[in-house]
Parts: C-alpha cells; structure tokens; sequence
C-alpha cells in the first residue's frame, strides 16, 4: 500500500506538471506507465469499496464464501488487480475473487463490477440488466453514472482520485453505502428516490 | 517529687505552657492533622477519579473519531479526515489529533495551537502502542481505526493529546477546599475546645486559687470545689482530705501550744509567787535586821557611852581594868553587829557608795591611828607609806576606803606575830585620764595557804576553821571589803605565802577634786579629843531615859550646857523660846518624831530656823542620811556614838556655823 501511495503522489505530480506544461510531456512510454499506475491506483480504490461495502444476504449465492470481483470485457489492470485481492477477504469475512466477465450469467454472478472505458458497446448493454441484480457497478468516467446506468466511477478529478456515485442506482440496485462512504463521494442524483 | 532540672527547650515550653493553652494546642494540633489527613485524601482521591474519567473520557472520544474516521482512514482521504478531526475543536481539552496509516504513515495533523503542524510518522509519537499516557501535562491516547466488519485488519491510528486543565483546577479548587476546611475545621474545633477546656481547667483553676488561699493566707479551713469522679475529681478529694488532715493536726498544734502556754502560764506564775515570796522574806530579813541593830544600837548606846563615863570617874585599877573589859567587849559587838548590818546590806543590793572630794591621806593616817595602838600591843611595827601627787583631793567615798583600809590593816595585825604591817598609797595621776589610787596593805604574818586564797573573800569564811577559833572575828570582813572595792570600780586582790606573809592591794580609778577646806582640822593626823575650850548651848531631844542620862552627861563632858526636850514638840518649843548652838535630834520619839519636829523648827521665823541640827539615830541603814538630810538636819551621828564622835559634832557646828557636812548635796 505504501508503494501504492507513493505512486500516486507521484502520479499527481506529474499531472499537474502535465497541466502546467503540457508541451514538456514526452508522449509514449511514459504515458504508458501513467496508465499503468492509474490502474493500479484504481485497483487499490476496488479493493476498499469491496472492504467498505456491505452486500445483502439476497444478493450473495447461498453457501458461498466468496466475493467476486468482476471485470467486464478485456482487464485493463495487467495483474495488479489480482494481486490486490489476493488472500484478502471482505468485511463479512468472505473471500475476493477476481473474475473476468464473458458473459451476462457472469456479470449477474458478480457482486463489484468494474467497467472499463473502453468496453464494447454490445457489453454495455448488459449493463441495464444488472440494474437490480445487487451488483455494485464500478465505471471509470463520469457518464458512466450519469447517464450509463453505472452505480459508481473512479474519476481523476484534481488530480487525486475521486469517487461518482449515483444514489438512485444504488437505491435501485438495493445496496447500502455507510454515511461515511457517502462524504467521500461526489454525489449525482436525487437522493430521495 | 524532684523535677529534672535539664530540659530540652521544647519540653520547659511544653511545662510551662498553661494547661489551658496546651490542651487548645493539642485540640488544634490533633484537629488540624485529622483536617489535613482528610483533605490530602480527599485531594488524591479527586486527582485520581479525574484522572480515571480525563482518561476515560480521552478514550472514548479517540473511540468515537476513530469510528468515524473508518472510511476516510480507509480511502486515505485526508480531507475527510481533516474534516473529522476539526470537529474535536468543540473539546475544550482538545489540543492535537493525528491520523497515522496503518504502516505509520501520518495522513493528517491538527492543532489548537499551530495552524498545520509538521506531520510525523507514528514511532515519533510518545505512544505507539493503544493506550494512553502522561506528557508533560497532557493525556496523550493512541487508538486503532478498525475497519468496517472488523476482520482484525485496522484501517489506521488516531492519535489524540488533550490538557490536563481539568485536573490542575480540580487540584486547585480542591486545594482551597481542603485549605477552607481545614481553616473553618480549625476555628469550630477552637471554639468547641474553648468551651470544652472549661470541664478540665475550671477544675484546675479552681483548685489552684484555693491553693493560693492556702499558700498565702494560710486559711485552711477552704475547701475545693468538689467535682465529678474522674481524676480531677478524686485530686481534688485527695486535696481537701489533705487540707482536712493538715486543719487536725494544726488544730491538735494550737490544743498542744496554748496546753503548753497555760502549764507555762502556771509555772511562770508559780515561780513569781516564789520570787514574790523570797523578795518578802529578804526584805523582812532586812526590815528585821535594821529593827534588831536600832534594838540592839540602842542599849549598845548606853553601855558604851556609861562605860566610857564609868572609865573618866575616879576607879582603882583592878575596877579601870574591869571597865574597860567591858568597853572592849562592847565594841566588839557592835563591830560584829556592823559587819553583819553592812554585809546584809551588800546582800541586798542596797549599799551605797558616795563621790565626794576626800583627802586620801588623812583618810590614811586615821586608819593608822586606829590601829596603831593595838600594833604597839603586839609590838609590831605600823607603817605608812604614802607616795607623790596625794597632796590633792579625789572623788570618792572616804567612809568606804576608811572601811576598807581598816578591815584590811585590822587583819593585818590580827594575823601577824612579828615583823612589820605596811600601808601603802600611791596615786598615778597620768593612767589613762582618770588617776589611779593603788592601795597595798603587806604584812609579815601568817600568811594564806594556795589552796586557801581564792577563798578568802568568800562570805563567812577564814582561810582554816580553826583560824576563827583561834584568831576570833566573823569572817565577814575580807568579803565586806571585796563586795566595797568592786562598787568602788576596783577589785581586790591577795597574793600570799605561807608563814611569810600576805599582800593584799587594789586600785580605784578616781576623778580628782578640789576640798573646801577651811575645816584646817585633822590634817595634821591628829584624832581629835575632847577639849574642854568651849561652852556652848545645846539642846538634846532624846525620849529615852539612859540616853537621855548619857546624852546630857557627855555634852556635859565636852564642856556644853545642855537643855533636854522628852520629845519633838518639846523641841519646837525650846527652839521658839530660847537660844540654842546646835541640836541634838533623837529621829524615833513619840508625840513629835524628830524629822517632823526639824521640819517645825526649819519653818520657824528668827535665828533658830537654822540652827545645826544633828541627827541621832540607831537606824544605821541607808537611806536614814538621806531623810534626815531631806528635812534639813545638817548632820548624823549613828548610835550608838561616842565621846569622840560627839565631841568632834560639837566641835564641827559649835565653832563654826559655816554648814561642812559630810554627804549633804552641794
């Protein structure tokens, strides 16, 4: 975790470097290893909300002890994901386990789904059946909330990442964030529905 | 009952504090350390239960904001954090917060105090372990963030300083209870001790005045004050039964002082009715001597003076030797009786010694003549040896010294066989002042044996019984002389040795004197005798008949034509009606007695109110001259008198009117 830190300090040095000077930055490898430590940052970022969330018996196969972790389509981690979660359980003592999601059956059997910006289209369609399925829906833009029917994203804003999330999807996927899951989040949607 | 007399200071000032100052200290001391005991317990038990709910308290709220700090612990977000933790600033006691990732990291920092405080990894903070400590003055607290379902994982540290402004005014405000409540404490525990004390020193004040009433006025008939049972109560019982006892035994005192004082009383009175007693028996010892010498001078009167006419008649020599046997006896007699008459006197204490001027050598040469006859009887030879500066006249009684000088010479011939009897006189007119008279009368007699001298001047004593028988004499007269010579200022002493001789001598320390000495007479050592060279007119009061017979015929013999007056009033009469020389006065007589017909004859008017009136009396005691002087007689003649004597009175007022009177005050 501390190496985790320390590249994402060193992550948001160079984005407002990249800000400030955006004719100093050298295309290619090194944007390569931004997007690598982006990933890596953001697979951190699932591990926690995987810990801060609490997933209704419902929603959870019976007899199962784990907690799947699902990617959909290609992963965009290169690994680090797995290694995040590797071992570790959640806070109701099950065991994570990252999967990669072919297939709609897949992505309903996921409790964290991550979509990744650069999904198919076809795939995203999934997206509107898993609504109601207790599958906390975990994208990377901000339209993902909005208006894609994502649930929460991992956005870089000011140059520290930040969380969207969209309370009416969560009331409607029937999840629970903690009031102080909520503080650290930028909220969209009405929060009465 | 001795006290130490080496104390430390603190101990005499814990003696001699008063009792009532001791037991208000003790009450105060003991008062004061329950109240100062009470109040530091109190004081730690406050410190520590606050100390207990600072730390509870301190605990709980680093519970509570780890809490909440779960997620942003979780997500690392130091802006939730921070947000978290400023609300700590509503803690008064808060004073720094710090959230530590799990690997120690520091997330955020805040402050009361500093506006960002330098952030710091965990192991520099004063506890690394959960728990909570003492900095300085702060409570520090280090408490796990858990994370959410809590699988033993934390999500990091809260770390929390708050002041200990609580406790310091709780100990402050504690302080000043403890110090208010020990001060009120104090001031009632005196007050009630003021009160309380009483039941202890009244008793004792009340006991201690009664001592001092004790003490000072010695009035033991006060009591103390009975009090209760305790042990002032039994000191003061075992006090007043001491008070009781001493009261008894003083009174059982007075009863045995004043038993004493009466039984004195009575003894005292006892002995002064046996002095009274004795003192009446000596005077009527000496009233019943002088009665027995008038008695006996009286008769004594008329023997001599018959014998001495008897002696001037015509007698053969077998009846001259007769006669004046008994004119010898006679005066024997009336020696003796004058030797008793004069020691009684001394006896008494009432003999006399005069100061008058006298001249010592006629006094001397008159003794010699006296005795010179008997000295020429024994063939002993009589000398006199008088020394310088006696051609003058002392102060002194020459009766006494002529006494003396005779008693002394008298013996001396007494007692010597042969050889030589010597007076000697001398006067040192330069010793000391006054002049010194030495008198030494030394014989070549028998002399005194050692064992015999200090003897001598006892009373009826001769140095040997058989002296007396031998030698005859009262042995009255060596103490005569002794009891005179001390009345005179002088001491008479004796130095002897046996079959040489004796040295009797003494000194008179006497002031001179100037003699009127018109008289002329005797100086040249010559007795005067009867000279028939006058005829004067005499009158002779005399009641009784033989002296009125050896009166008459006597001044007849020394050439007077005597007139007789049976009493005083007689006397009165002649003196009123005729002319006399001088008068004869009789003192006892009936009718008139002569002291009060001298006083009718002194007041009469004409040449006869001071006529020589001389008295003739056989009270030869003293005090007789001094009455007869006091009623104006001019002179004395003691009975029973001689030719001599009267003849020399006739002399003395017949040729001459001029008043010489022997002892008349001048």
């Amino acid at each position: 975790m501390r190496l985790c830190r320390r590249r994402v300090r060193a992550l948001r040095a160079l984005l407002v470097l990249g800000l400030l000077a955006p004719g100093l930055l050298v295309p290619g490898p090194s944007v390569a290893q931004d997007a690598h430590d982006e990933y890596e940052v953001k697979a951190a970022f699932l591990f926690r909300i995987g810990r801060a969330f609490t997933w209704p018996d419902s929603v959870l196969d019976e007899n199962a002890d784990t907690l799947r972790v699902g990617v959909l389509g290609r992963d965009p981690f290169g690994g680090s994901l797995r290694k995040v979660f590797r071992g570790k359980t959640s806070s109701q003592g099950l065991a994570f386990r990252v999967v990669e999601v072919a297939s709609l059956e897949e992505a309903r059997s996921c409790q964290v789904l991550f979509v990744p910006s650069g999904v198919d289209p076809e795939r995203r369609k999934w997206l509107d059946e898993l609504g109601d399925s207790g599958t906390l829906l975990v994208g990377e833009v901000p339209e993902f909330v909005h208006d894609q029917g994502g649930i929460l994203a991992l956005v870089l804003q000011d140059n520290r990442m930040g969380m969207v999330l969209n309370v009416e999807e969560l009331a409607s996927s029937g999840l629970q964030a903690s009031s102080q899951f909520l503080r650290l989040c930028t909220i969209v949607g009405d929060r009465s529905r | 009952m001795s006290i130490p007399s080496r104390l430390r200071p603190s101990e005499r000032w814990g003696r001699d504090l008063p009792l009532r100052w001791k037991l208000m200290l003790l009450i105060a001391v003991s008062s004061s350390l329950a109240l100062a005991v009470a109040g530091a317990v109190t004081w730690v038990q406050g410190a520590r239960q606050i100390r207990h709910e600072m730390e509870a308290k301190c605990t709980v709220l680093a519970d509570v904001v780890a809490n909440n700090l779960k997620m942003a612990a979780l997500f690392e977000d130091a802006t939730d954090a921070g947000a978290v933790l400023r609300a700590l600033h509503a803690e008064p006691s808060f004073e720094e917060a710090r959230v530590f990732l799990p690997d120690g990291s520091s997330l955020v920092a805040i402050d009361r105090e500093v506006e960002e405080p330098a952030p710091a990894p965990l192991d520099r903070m004063p506890v690394r372990e959960p728990g909570h400590a003492y900095v300085g003055d702060d409570l520090v607290v280090l408490a796990p963030i858990e994370l959410p379902g809590g699988a033993g994982e934390i999500a990091g540290w809260i770390f929390l300083r708050t002041n200990t402004d609580a406790l310091a005014a709780h100990q402050a405000r504690s302080t000043r209870t403890a110090l208010a409540m020990i001060t009120v404490g104090l001031v009632v525990a005196l007050l009630i001790a003021t009160s309380l004390q009483r039941v202890i020193t009244v008793p004792i004040a009340r006991l201690s005045q009664v001592m001092r009433i004790v003490t000072e006025e010695r009035r033991y008939s006060v009591r103390a004050e009975r009090g209760g049972r305790d042990e002032m109560g039994l000191l003061i019982n075992g006090f007043n039964e001491m008070l009781e006892q001493i009261e008894q035994r003083d009174a059982a005192l007075q009863d045995a002082r004043s038993d004493l004082e009466r039984r004195v009383d009575e003894r005292t009175e006892e002995l002064r009715h046996e002095r009274d007693r004795a003192e009446a028996a000596a005077l009527a010892k000496s009233q019943f001597l002088a009665n027995m010498s008038h008695e006996i001078r009286t008769p004594m009167n008329g023997v001599l003076g018959m014998t001495e006419l008897l002696m001037q008649t015509p007698l053969d020599d077998e009846q001259k030797d007769f006669a004046r046997t008994v004119h010898g006896s006679a005066e024997a007699l009336l020696t003796i009786i004058n030797d008793i008459l004069d020691f009684s006197k001394i006896e008494a204490g009432r003999m006399e010694v005069e100061w008058i001027p006298f001249d010592v050598r006629r006094v001397a040469h008159d003794t010699r003549e006296m005795l010179q006859v008997r000295a020429d009887e024994k063939e002993i030879e009589l000398r006199l040896d008088l020394g310088p500066e006696l051609d003058r006249a002392y102060v002194g009684d020459p009766v006494r010294i002529r006494q003396v000088l005779l008693n002394l010479l008298s013996n001396a011939v007494k007692f010597t066989t042969e050889g030589h009897v010597e007076l000697r006189v001398s006067a040192d007119a330069k010793h000391e002042g006054k002049p010194r008279l030495d008198i030494e009368v030394i014989d070549t007699g028998i002399g005194i044996a050692p064992d015999k001298l200090a003897q001598v001047f006892e009373s009826f004593t001769q140095a040997d019984s058989s002296t007396t028988r031998r030698f005859g004499g009262t042995g009255l007269g060596l103490a005569i002389s002794a009891r005179l010579v001390e009345l005179m200022g002088g001491r008479l002493r004796v130095e002897s040795e046996e079959g040489k001789g004796s040295r009797f001598h003494f000194s008179l320390f006497l002031e001179p004197g100037e003699i009127d000495d018109t008289e002329g007479g005797p100086l040249d050592g010559v007795t005067p005798r009867p000279r028939n060279v006058h005829t004067a007119e005499v009158l002779l009061v005399e009641d009784n008949v033989v002296n009125q017979r050896l009166g008459v015929t006597m001044l007849e013999k020394t050439g007077c034509r005597v007139s007789l007056a049976q009493n005083g009033r007689e006397a009165v009469d002649y003196c009123r009606m005729g002319s006399f020389d001088m008068v004869f006065m009789d003192c006892a007589m009936p009718v008139m007695d002569g002291f009060e017909a001298t006083r009718a004859i002194r007041a009469l008017k004409g040449s006869m109110h001071s006529v020589p009136i001389v008295a003739l009396t056989a009270n030869a005691m003293a005090g007789d001259r001094d009455r007869c002087v006091a009623v104006g007689m001019d002179d004395y003649l003691a009975k029973p008198f001689n030719l001599a004597s009267l003849s020399e009175m006739v002399q003395r007022y017949t040729r001459t009117h001029d008043p010489v009177v022997p002892g008349a005050p001048r």
